[in-house]
């Protein structure tokens, strides 16, 4: 049962047709099933379906790819990008470092917008930021973090 | 310099709690400051640099613009 409805493909398919100028890699961490089984402490709720979105989305269009990496067998890689739970996903757009963005959970409902618009901004390289904000981010001394909380809504 | 997470509260109830979040959208500043609600782009950037100390960068930026209304929370968590 997909999850993206006909007309979501459509809508997507056009947005991305139009705006998509480099190719994007989302990673997905997640814990991979061992033949159906999942190992006690690693269960993860919203793994495989986030995981059957992320294809979904990146059946839209080739300059999306998906990379899925084990939170558990590759733990190496999530421990340098700070990934302490999943399922995780970070972007990355071609010729760019990874963004520093991470989406924990998966990007339901109107989230899922949030994702796309993300994945639009790296493509096309550009902030959607006002040129004020980025003057004064750039001149930033302090690391900052934000964690933004959301539901699907 | 800036790294963000984007959370889904539901999924991770101890970080959720450990932040009392009850409504969402909820902005956590490296981890001690607080933004409720969907505020604009210029009231979450003054909470960021009051936040680290660094308002002097601010100069110019809240004068050119003025502050909008901040929106509060839009929905319940667990509701």
């Amino acid at each position: 049962m997909p999850i993206l409805s006909d007309q979501d493909k459509k809508t997507l398919e056009t947005r991305f047709k139009k705006d998509l100028k480099r190719d994007v890699t989302l990673t997905l961490f997640t814990a991979r099933s061992f033949g159906g089984l999942i190992l006690p402490g690693r269960e993860c709720q919203t793994c495989d379906q986030t995981q059957e979105l992320l294809t979904e989305i990146t059946e839209i269009s080739s300059h999306i790819n998906l990379t899925i990496k084990d939170f558990y067998t590759e733990a190496e890689e999530a421990q340098e990008r700070g990934i302490d739970r999943i399922p995780c996903i970070t972007l990355q757009a071609e010729g760019d470092e990874p963004s520093n963005l991470l989406f924990y959970g998966i990007p339901a409902g109107f989230e899922i917008l949030t994702l796309i618009e993300d994945i639009v901004a790296a493509s096309r390289g550009v902030s959607p930021l006002q040129l004020t904000t980025r003057k004064a981010l750039r001149k930033l001394e302090t690391k900052v973090h934000l964690q933004v909380f959301v539901t699907p809504g | 310099m800036v790294h963000a997470e984007v959370v889904e509260a539901q999924e991770f109830p101890h970080l959720s709690q450990l932040h009392r979040v009850q409504a969402v959208p909820k902005t956590i500043i490296n981890g001690v400051a607080e933004v409720l609600g969907a505020v604009s782009e210029a009231t979450l950037l003054e909470r960021i640099l009051s936040t680290i100390g660094q308002e002097d960068l601010l100069e110019g930026h809240a004068a050119a613009r003025p502050e909008e209304a901040p929106v509060g929370p839009t929905s319940a968590v667990g509701s």
